[in-house]
């Protein structure tokens, strides 16, 4: 049985997570980078998930918002993203297919919804506006 | 505040009447009697305006149901069904956060900031110092009595008042209050300033309207259409370690687009009528 964090798949994710984020996200550990970025909790002592062409890896990437990330105010904010990241060996090239939970780091970040969604005239009709008729 | 806000900003009937009941007739003594009354409520809920005839006809039709939307969406208030007593919300809880009211992502003291910008623009608009609980009003000397004009503006991150002013020359001047508030319970907005029929046949509202000969206006400019573009990409193949990750962008880009155009919309849907709204209690 090899464990996940022994695979090489995640070897390979852990240096795409710290060159994909790096910049907006800086990793966060005593010791080196790589501690960084683990195998999510509920996964960690399981045997690698894989076909032998597609291998999963779900991970955890501890850091901190120091950079730029889609021109937001760089809040210095510690914050945990989340993932999995498909290991792809089918075709000549290795390929990362990557899912994240940006929900999760938009809601970390503070980042605010407005709940005002915005709809065309028919579609605020069919919603329900109110009969608001003139008032005499 | 009931009923629809197609718009970012409003006035609509309740708060011209807030600035009609605000008004006095430019009675300042009648506006310090209000301040006292503000300061020291007895019962809130006998704060003039909801009280108001005028509002009788619109989709709140009595003074009872429009105070319920006031304490119970706007401030999250809840009325005990023997006593008809009303009681602040419940104390934030971080283990179950609630929003306040009918408003989205905001726990807080709407209901204090609300009474703490009127006291604020009323106090201005006399020309007064803060006053603080237990002053004697009656002792004050108003300076002035400029008018005073609400205005609602949705959707903001958290709950806020404003008060600004501004004096001319001759000590006249005018105040003017913002109150801004989260988005609200099932609340949308409208991609066009344009309104279709029936809307667009109400009285007061134009399309590029041309005089100004009113005594009250509220236009909009702004294009004729919005447009929400989606950048939506979960998956990014790519091979692995050259930093070529897709970024999520934070919800959809508005697309503003069409000629520049400038509509005054009808008071239902939160403009104001040439002639404001009459406080009649």
């Amino acid at each position: 049985m090899t464990r996940m964090d022994s695979d090489e798949s995640f070897t390979i994710v852990q240096k795409d997570i710290i060159a994909g984020l790096g910049a907006a996200f800086e990793a966060v550990n005593e010791r080196d980078d790589s501690d960084a970025v683990r195998v999510a909790d509920r996964f960690r002592d399981e045997e690698v998930i894989t076909n032998e062409a597609v291998t999963a890896v779900p991970w955890v990437y501890r850091c901190r918002h120091t950079g730029d990330f889609n021109g937001l105010f760089p809040t210095g904010r510690l914050l945990e993203v989340k993932g999995v990241s498909f290991v792809d060996r089918r075709g000549g090239e290795l390929l990362l297919h990557r899912y994240v939970d940006w929900e999760g780091v938009i809601a970390q970040l503070g980042l605010s919804v407005s709940w005002r969604v915005p709809v065309t005239e028919e579609e605020y009709r069919r919603g329900g506006e109110p009969s608001n008729p003139p008032v005499a | 505040m009931p009923g629809g806000m197609p718009y970012q900003l409003e006035k609509g009937p309740y708060f011209s009447v807030a600035e009609s009941m605000l008004d006095f007739g430019g009675s300042a003594q009648q506006r310090l009697a209000l301040l006292a009354l503000m300061l020291a409520p007895e019962d809130p809920n006998q704060l003039p305006t909801l009280d108001s005839t005028t509002l009788d006809q619109g989709p709140l039709n009595t003074p009872d149901l429009r105070r319920d939307h006031m304490n119970t969406h706007w401030f999250g208030r809840t009325r005990d069904p023997a006593s008809g007593v009303w009681h602040d919300q419940a104390p934030f809880n971080p283990a179950h956060p609630m929003s306040t009211g009918y408003w989205r992502n905001w726990y807080g003291d709407a209901g204090g900031i609300v009474a703490q910008t009127f006291i604020r623009a009323v106090e201005v608009s006399l020309g007064l110092d803060h006053v603080s609980r237990g002053t004697d009003v009656s002792k004050l000397k108003p300076q002035h009595c400029w008018p005073i004009e609400v205005f609602w503006r949705c959707p903001a991150p958290w709950f806020e008042g404003w008060v600004t002013w501004r004096r001319d020359d001759r000590d006249s001047g005018h105040v003017t209050v913002h109150l801004h508030t989260p988005g609200h319970h099932e609340s949308a907005l409208l991609l066009s300033p344009i309104r279709s029929a029936p809307n667009d046949t109400y009285p007061d509202y134009k399309l590029q309207p041309v005089h100004c000969d009113m005594d009250r206006g509220q236009w909009v400019i702004a294009h004729t259409h919005q447009e929400t573009i989606a950048h939506y990409e979960v998956m990014n193949p790519s091979p692995p370690a050259e930093g070529k990750w897709v970024l999520p962008t934070f919800g959809p880009l508005y697309h503003s687009y069409g000629d520049i155009i400038t509509v005054q919309p009808n008071e239902p849907d939160g403009g104001v009528r040439a002639s404001g709204r009459a406080y009649t209690p």
